[in-house]
């Protein structure tokens, strides 16, 4: 199956998102204390209210096959004031997600984003030397 | 402490602390920043952030923010008192919210109003991390609530209608004490929640909302619950506010995609 663990691709600028500020809902519905790494292509970017989804194409060593995990993380309004955008992703881009899976269901695809790379490189505001748009140093 | 009396002890002790204020006020206009803050009419227009994002640096953008950690277990988000105190919840009330906080755990969360687009006051105004935006005109001052985009409308001494009807953001009415804004609210559906755990209220549930300018660019709002069928007392609550960067615009917030619960939100307006 996919491996769990410390990925070296997160070693150096881990960066991201921080999916932190709980709005909306709660994120208890994923298990927060797991922490799954899921190196895969992205097939769609959904820059959407409440929350921005990405469906990325990983592959499961174990059967050989590709699986679609549906990754969850903040809402654009957020994620923008962080140095997102809506082109941060795109389809085909090489992506690198650590998630929390959700806890309950059967084959469980879907997982709250806690770090992304893409392309090699860190996401929002991590990838600019300057606070996020909206946030008073 | 029966809930009259800490009704009355609270009212007697904002008589108090308010003559106390006025007394020392002399002392404390020596100082510049009290001397120049801003206070009454017109101190309070602009866009305000509460919760993680104001309180992020550039340091811990990289990883969790403080107030945002997944881990945080779900009992350790339910709204506290303005003491760090659990809320005076009646039987029926506790029962329910460790109902609610069992079953998240499990990682079946209760559906909040905002789990599923629909609003709330106490929430909204206290959960952040959406800015909101106070306007204020002659006999009106509106709240615009980025989460959701939706709008409060605070009718400056004016009445409330005899029965209202329950509503998501009841009726409000307001007036200033003392330099602060003060907002009563009733007429508040119970379908909504105090916080994004699930502290449940009835429909008698009213809010004193207190806006009160604190610095330069902060302010805090102390929400006051009164609603005897859910709490033993009256209790408050408090978040502070600062003021959005320059260039920072409320946004549009529209529920299209609401994956996390069973009908995508299709229903849940």
């Amino acid at each position: 199956m996919i491996r769990v663990g410390f990925h070296p691709l997160f070693s150096i600028a881990l960066l991201c998102v921080t999916t932190a500020a709980l709005a909306h809902h709660s994120y208890s519905m994923f298990d927060n204390e797991k922490d799954q790494v899921l190196d895969g292509i992205v097939k769609e970017f959904q820059w959407t209210n409440p929350h921005i989804w990405i469906q990325l194409m990983v592959m499961d060593p174990a059967t050989g096959k590709e699986v679609e995990w549906s990754i969850e993380s903040d809402s654009p309004n957020m994620l923008k004031r962080r140095g997102w955008t809506r082109k941060s992703l795109q389809p085909g881009d090489k992506a690198v997600a650590l998630v929390h899976p959700q806890k309950l269901g059967d084959n469980i695809t879907t997982g709250a984003l806690e770090k992304l790379t893409v392309n090699g490189q860190p996401v929002g505001a991590a990838a600019v030397a300057r606070p996020a748009e909206g946030v008073k140093p | 402490m029966k809930y009259r009396e800490s009704v009355r002890i609270v009212f007697l002790g904002g008589i108090a602390a308010v003559a106390a204020s006025l007394c020392f006020a002399p002392l404390f206009a020596q100082t510049p920043s009290t001397a120049a803050l801003p206070s009454g009419p017109g101190s309070l227009a602009g866009i305000w952030q509460s919760g993680g994002v104001w309180q992020t640096s550039i340091t811990n953008n990289i990883g969790r923010e403080p107030l945002g950690s997944l881990r945080t277990p779900e009992r350790d988000r339910v709204l506290k008192t303005i003491d760090g105190k659990w809320p005076p919840l009646q039987p029926w009330a506790a029962e329910l919210l460790e109902k609610r906080i069992g079953l998240s755990q499990l990682g079946d969360p209760y559906l909040t109003n905002t789990s599923m687009c629909l609003p709330g006051v106490p929430v909204m105004m206290l959960g952040g991390p959406y800015p909101i935006q106070i306007l204020e005109t002659p006999g009106l001052v509106t709240i615009l609530l980025e989460e959701q985009n939706h709008f409060r409308l605070v009718h400056m001494n004016g009445k409330h209608p005899e029965d209202p009807d329950p509503t998501f953001l009841g009726h409000s009415v307001g007036h200033w004490e003392g330099g602060a804004l003060v907002v009563d609210t009733i007429g508040l559906t119970e379908r909504t929640s105090i916080d994004r755990v699930g502290i449940p209220h009835s429909a008698d549930l009213r809010l004193i909302e207190q806006f009160r300018r604190t610095g330069k660019d902060t302010m805090e709002l102390v929400i006051s619950f009164d609603d005897p069928k859910t709490f033993t007392a009256m209790w408050q609550a408090k978040v502070n506010y600062r003021s959005a960067a320059p260039g920072v615009e409320m946004t549009e917030y529209i529920c299209e995609n609401n994956r996390d619960i069973p009908d995508g939100g299709a229903t849940s307006r």
